[in-house]
C-alpha cells in the first residue's frame, strides 16, 4: 500500500505496524555522532513522528497500524543558529 | 497577484522626496518579494561600478506575501543593497513585528536613496511619509535611539535603528528592532549609517488582501497547532522554548561542528560545560520573548543580576555563544553574554566580530599585534575582560586598532601583514559563520559559492542536512548517510537546492528555524498558494528560488564577483584537526567540488550563468 514519507511517496507492506518503520529509521541514523550523543544523554534517539498532522507519542508506537494514504514525518530534536 | 500590494516606497534622503512605485505581477511571480526583490532593485537601479557607501547604494526593506498572516514565522522580514563586508549584493533578515507593520502600511519594500545633508530617521504611517531631524538620537546606541523614537512617535509604531557602529561605518554594522532582532550579517547597519539615516519607524492599518483567506487561515491553524506539539514533545533540555538556539552547542559539539580558537581546535570542554545548555537557563535566566505569532518562542530575554557582566536583555544565539566564545577560548557564559549585548547595542554583528576578535588574539599570540597595538590590553586567549574592552574599542571606532578592527579581518590583515592573512578566517571580505566544515564538507561548499552574503549560514544553510538533520524530501533530498558528510558525491545538487530554498524563504518571507520543530516544504508551498494565488507546484517553487540564485549570481558580476573569489577560501581550510569525529578530516577536492556545483546550476566552469540556462529560466530580460 502507499503512504507519504517526509513528503515522499513510500510502498508498504499492508498491515505494517508503526514501530517497524521507526525501527527502520532508527537504524539509519545510529551511526550519527549526534544521534549517539542523545542517547547518551537521555537515553534516546528522540526521533519524533507526526502521522496527519498529529504528534505520536512513543507509547502509542507499537500500537498504531499504518493505513492505506497515511503521511507520515519524523524530525529530530535538534536546533541551531 | 494576492498577498501583495504591488506596491514599493521608495524615500530619497538627497531629495528629500517620498513616492511609491508600481511593481507589475511578474515581478512577484518571478522573484516571489523579501529578498528577491531587493534583488530586483538593484538589478534595476544600481549600475556596474556603484559602491556599499555611495548614495546611490539602494537599501530595501522588504517584505513577502507571508506578511500579515497569522503563522509561526511569518513575522520575518528581509533587507538587500550592496554590502560594504562583501562589496557586492546581498542580502540578511530580521524578525519581529517591523515587517508586518510595513506590510499594513501598504508597501512590499521601503527603498532608501541618497545620502541625507544631517542625520535623520523616517516616520511611515500608512501613506504619510515623513524625513525627521535625527540630531536628539544620532550618537545614542541602538537600543537609546529606539526607545526615543518610539517615545516620540508613539507606541504602535515599530521601529529599525542602529547604533554607534553604524553610524561610524564598521563594515558589519548591524540594524536592530525592538531591543531583540537583528539584520545580523553584511553591514547593512553602516550603509544606514552611509546615508545618515539612524532608524525607521513605521505604523499601519491596512490588510493586504490574499488569494484564499480561508484555505490560508486552516493551514495557518494547523500548522501552529503542530509545531508547537512538535515544541512540547522534545524533552525540555531540547526544546526550543526553553533554551532557543544555545540549546546548539550540546548538539554541535560531538560533531566537530564548533569553531574552537579560531577554527584550530576540535574541542573546548570547559565552553562545553559552561556556554548553552541548561545552564543558559539557570545562570542567565533565560525566559522566551516570542516574535509576533511565533509558537516556538527561540528568542530569550535574559538578566545578568550581579557582577561585572550584568545586564538585562538579549540572551545570546548559538552563534554568539560559538563566535564569542568557543572561538576565543572563553568560557564565562555572562561575559559572552555581556559582549554580546554591548555588541548590539553598537550595532555590531557577532559573527564577524568573533571572527576578527579571533584573528587578532591569534595576531597577538604570534607577536603580530603586540600591547602597544591594542591599547595595552592582553589580548590573549580565554581573557573575558579583554574581549569586552576589545568590543567597546571597535564600537567606538577607537583610532588605532579599534578603527581597524572595525573594518573586518580581511582589511586589518592585508594592513598589518607578516602574514596574518592566513589566519583571517573570511571569504570576500566576510568572516565565516560558526558551521565547522570539517564536520560536513559541503559548509565550505557552501561558503564558497554563496550569492547572496558570502560565507554565510542562512543564505544556503546546506550544513543542516547534518547538523540538524533537515531533509528537503519535495525536492528529492530524503535521506543522507552520515559518512556523506565527508563525500563531495551529491554534494553539488544538495548545495545547490538548499541555497534554492533559502531564496525561497527569505522571499516569502519566513523564519527558517520553524523547520527544526516539522515546518517543511509542503506547508511552505501551501502557504505561498492560498496566499498568493500563484497554485505553483514544488517544481515551480523550487524554480522560483532557481531564479533569484541566479539573479543574485548576475549581480555578483555587476558589482565585480570574479571566479577566483569563490577560490580563495582560507587556508585553514586544509589544516586538520586531531581529534573527534572530524579529526584528519579536510575537504580535499573541494576544487572540483566548486566546479561541479557550476554544473550543476547550468553554468559555465568558471561560474557564469550560461545563456541556455538564463533561457530556460526565462531571464534573457528581467520583468519590471
Amino acid at each position: 500500500m502507499k503512504i507519504t514519507l517526509n513528503g515522499t511517496p513510500l510502498e508498504i507492506e499492508p498491515e505494517t505496524r508503526l514501530i517497524a518503520l521507526v525501527d527502520q529509521l532508527e537504524e539509519r541514523v545510529k551511526n550519527d555522532p549526534m544521534i549517539i550523543s542523545l542517547i547518551q544523554k537521555t537515553g534516546k534517539s528522540n526521533l519524533l513522528f507526526i502521522l496527519n498532522g498529529a504528534v505520536v507519542k512513543a507509547e502509542d508506537l507499537p500500537t498504531i497500524e499504518i493505513q492505506e494514504g497515511d503521511d507520515l514525518r519524523y524530525v529530530h530534536p535538534f536546533f541551531g543558529g | 497577484m494576492k498577498g501583495v500590494w504591488n506596491k514599493i516606497l521608495n524615500v530619497d534622503l538627497t531629495e528629500k522626496s517620498a513616492t511609491t512605485e508600481h511593481v507589475p505581477d511578474d515581478v512577484y511571480a518571478y522573484f516571489l518579494g523579501g529578498e528577491g526583490l531587493a534583488a530586483w532593485v538593484l538589478h534595476k537601479e544600481c549600475p556596474r561600478g556603484t559602491t556599499a557607501f555611495d548614495p546611490a547604494n539602494r537599501l530595501t526593506f522588504a517584505v513577502g506575501p507571508m506578511q500579515g498572516i497569522k503563522q509561526s514565522g511569518a513575522a520575518k522580514w528581509a533587507v538587500g543593497g550592496i554590502s560594504p563586508s562583501i562589496n557586492m549584493n546581498a542580502g540578511s533578515a530580521i524578525t519581529h513585528a517591523f515587517g508586518i507593520e510595513m506590510k499594513q502600511a501598504g508597501y512590499d519594500a521601503i527603498v532608501v536613496h541618497g545620502r541625507a545633508e544631517k542625520p535623520v530617521y523616517i516616520v511611515i504611517d500608512d501613506d504619510k511619509v515623513r524625513i525627521k531631524d535625527a540630531a536628539r538620537v544620532w550618537g545614542k546606541d541602538a537600543y537609546e535611539a529606539h526607545d526615543l523614537i518610539q517615545e516620540k512617535e508613539g507606541e504602535r509604531f515599530e521601529v529599525v535603528t542602529t547604533g554607534l557602529a553604524g553610524e561610524r561605518l564598521v563594515r558589519y554594522a548591524n540594524f536592530q528592532t525592538a531591543h531583540k532582532s537583528f539584520a545580523g550579517r553584511c553591514g547593512f547597519g553602516a550603509v544606514m549609517g552611509s546615508k545618515l539615516l539612524k532608524g525607521i519607524a513605521v505604523r499601519g492599518s491596512q490588510t493586504c488582501p490574499i488569494a484564499d483567506p480561508k484555505a490560508n487561515d486552516a493551514l495557518n491553524k494547523a500548522i501552529n497547532k503542530r509545531l508547537a506539539a512538535v515544541n512540547a514533545s522534545k524533552p525540555e533540555q531540547f526544546r526550543i522554548s526553553h533554551l532557543g538556539t544555545a540549546m546548539a552547542t550540546a548538539l554541535f559539539a560531538p560533531q566537530g561542528n564548533l569553531p574552537v580558537k579560531n577554527y584550530r581546535l576540535a574541542s573546548h570542554p570547559e565552553g562545553e560545560a559552561n556556554l548553552g545548555g541548561q545552564s543558559y537557563v539557570e545562570k542567565l535566566n533565560a525566559k522566551p520573548w516570542p516574535c509576533r505569532y511565533c509558537v516556538i518562542k527561540c528568542h530569550n530575554k535574559c538578566e545578568v543580576k550581579h557582577g561585572p557582566y550584568a545586564y538585562k536583555g538579549k540572551g545570546p544565539e548559538y552563534e554568539s555563544f560559538a563566535m564569542m566564545g568557543f572561538n576565543l577560548l572563553i568560557d564565562d557564559q555572562e561575559a559572552v553574554a555581556y559582549a554580546g549585548e554591548l555588541a548590539n547595542r553598537y550595532s555590531m554583528d557577532t559573527i564577524s566580530l568573533g571572527g576578527v576578535l579571533a584573528w587578532a588574539m591569534e595576531s597577538y599570540e604570534k607577536g603580530v599585534l603586540t600591547s602597544a597595538d591594542t591599547y595595552g590590553i592582553d589580548l590573549v586567549w580565554g581573557n573575558a575582560s579583554a574581549m569586552v574592552e576589545m568590543v567597546k574599542k571597535i564600537g567606538e571606532r577607537a583610532p588605532g586598532l579599534g578603527y581597524l578592527l572595525g573594518e573586518g579581518c580581511k582589511i586589518a590583515s592585508e594592513r598589518i601583514g607578516h602574514g596574518s592573512e592566513q589566519w583571517a578566517i573570511q571569504m570576500k571580505g566576510q568572516e565565516i559563520a560558526a558551521h565547522n566544515w570539517r564536520a560536513q564538507y559541503i559548509s565550505a561548499l557552501n561558503y564558497c559559492t554563496g550569492v547572496a552574503s558570502g560565507p554565510n549560514h542562512e543564505r544556503g544553510n546546506s550544513q543542516h542536512i547534518w547538523v540538524g538533520h533537515i531533509l528537503l524530501p519535495e525536492w528529492g533530498i530524503d535521506h543522507v548517510e552520515n559518512a556523506e558528510r565527508w563525500s563531495w558525491e551529491k554534494a553539488a545538487e544538495r548545495n545547490a537546492k538548499f541555497h534554492d530554498y533559502c531564496n525561497v524563504i527569505n522571499s516569502a518571507v519566513h523564519c527558517k528555524f520553524q523547520e527544526f520543530a516539522s515546518y517543511n516544504l509542503t506547508d511552505l508551498l501551501g502557504t505561498i498558494n492560498t496566499c498568493t494565488g500563484l497554485n505553483w507546484s514544488q517544481e515551480e517553487m523550487r524554480r522560483c528560488g532557481e531564479r533569484i540564485t541566479n539573479l543574485q549570481k548576475q549581480l555578483n558580476i555587476r558589482y565585480g564577483w570574479k571566479t577566483v573569489d569563490d577560490f580563495s577560501y582560507p587556508r585553514r581550510f586544509m589544516e586538520p584537526v586531531s581529534e573527534g569525529v572530524a579529526a584528519g578530516k579536510i575537504p580535499t577536492g573541494l576544487e572540483d567540488a566548486i566546479v561541479d556545483y557550476y554544473r550543476y546550476r547550468g553554468w559555465d566552469d568558471g561560474g557564469y550563468p550560461t545563456a541556455a540556462k538564463l533561457k530556460e529560466l526565462g531571464m534573457e530580460t528581467i520583468p519590471g
